[in-house]
């Protein structure tokens, strides 16, 4: 049992004070448990929308150079086909909902934000997979769990179709972070996390919706 | 049932399993929320809110710390996030509406010192009132804290010293 550093500064009698503070009554046993129960039986009952694609994006990670090139080209001529087709309509459906969309500035902060995760994760993985994981990833995870936390608590955060992928990435860089020095297991343990719940898939889809605006410029 | 055997049967699905870890939590998960939040709505929603993610995530349980340390630290996060996102309607509320029970704290001049020094730990930084709160009010280590708050306890231990001055600070003000 560790011995409380500075005991003195606090006065004996705030100490008491303090005890009391927000005291709690006893919890609303029953009561909680209903609403937990409510709660987990209600997430089960909505299925969770990036999944098909997370499996798409999950099988499309590994196959041969020889495949994925000329699929790649076949699939970025295909985006700039549609793209073109896009350009010549008189209302494209991102312009038809300007109100409904976060501002500008938002949209690139978050693209930017997903960005860096996106490339950490993909490499923490790849390094992961090669058997020789970065030692510098806890620190990075670090710095990118302060931004993540930043988001949540940025307006663009409440966004309930990006909310719960920014909670997932709060859990796993959290993990990475306090990762122990040449713990293979640890890591095992947090690729296997990212594929069961297909974290790096959904960060994927997220990506190009969040960069749009900085894309359009480009295009 | 050891706490391994009791993560298995949740993780097979086992009710009784899900409702003896709840029955074995909740006390610690109730205070924790109730501490952060001050009124019973509030914390109900975010033990609540602990729960269904302790259930979702345990399969990433680690086991590098103690169940109860890990729960508290969802907890934690939890109450953290409900804290910033009750003051940002706060914050966006209290022009449109004086008398809003949120801005009226600051403005009363209380004599009692409890009143005065729940405002005062309220006042306080996010870092330091959380860990002023676990350490001093909850009575946790701070290697437990460090866990929970994911900082070292060295950092913890300096959070507590300056939350302390700053609570002396203010409560000096007040005298």
């Amino acid at each position: 049992m560790e011995t409380p550093m500075n005991e003195d500064d606090l006065d004996p009698r705030l100490r008491d004070w303090v005890r009391d503070y927000h005291l709690p009554p006893d919890p609303p046993r029953e009561a909680l448990w209903a609403r937990i129960t409510a709660a987990r039986a209600a997430d089960r009952t909505v299925p969770s929308p990036p999944r098909p694609l997370t499996t798409v994006l999950r099988r499309m990670r590994r196959p041969p150079l020889a495949v994925l090139v000329p699929t790649g080209v076949a699939a970025l001529l295909a985006l700039a086909f549609g793209l073109g087709r896009l350009s010549v309509r008189p209302a494209a459906p991102v312009a038809a909902h300007p109100a409904s969309s976060p501002n500008l500035a938002v949209q690139v902060a978050r693209a930017d934000y997903l960005g860096r995760v996106e490339a950490f994760l993909t490499e923490f993985r790849a390094g992961a997979g090669s058997g020789r994981p970065d030692a510098a990833a806890p620190v990075d995870a670090r710095r990118l769990l302060s931004a993540t936390r930043l988001m949540l608590d940025s307006p663009g955060g409440q966004d309930p179709r990006i909310r719960p992928l920014l909670e997932d990435l709060e859990l796993v860089l959290a993990e990475i972070s306090q990762l122990p020095a040449a713990s293979p297991a640890g890591v095992d343990l947090i690729t296997e996390g990212l594929d069961r719940r297909g974290t790096l898939a959904r960060l994927r889809y997220a990506v190009p919706a969040g960069s749009m605006p900085a894309l359009q410029g480009e295009i | 049932m050891t706490e391994s055997e009791l993560i298995a049967g949740v993780l097979a699905g086992d009710p009784a399993a899900e409702r003896k870890l709840y029955d074995t939590y909740v006390d610690q998960v109730w205070r924790m929320t109730y501490r952060f939040a001050g009124d019973s709505d509030r914390a109900a929603d975010w033990a609540q809110e602990t729960f269904v993610r302790v259930f979702q995530r345990l399969r990433d349980f680690r086991g590098e710390s103690r169940l109860g340390t890990w729960i508290g630290a969802i907890a934690v996060s939890v109450s953290l996030g409900g804290l910033r996102k009750t003051r940002r309607h706060a914050q966006r509320e209290a022009p449109l509406d004086e008398g809003h029970a949120v801005a009226a704290p600051s403005r009363r001049i209380e004599a009692d010192l409890a009143e005065r020094l729940n405002r005062a730990i309220e006042g306080l930084a996010e870092g330091y009132r959380s860990v002023f709160v676990l350490h001093d009010v909850e009575g946790y280590t701070h290697e437990e804290i460090g866990k929970m708050l994911d900082v070292t306890p060295g950092t913890s231990k300096a959070q507590l010293h300056r939350a302390r001055a700053r609570l002396r600070e203010t409560l000096s003000a007040f005298a």
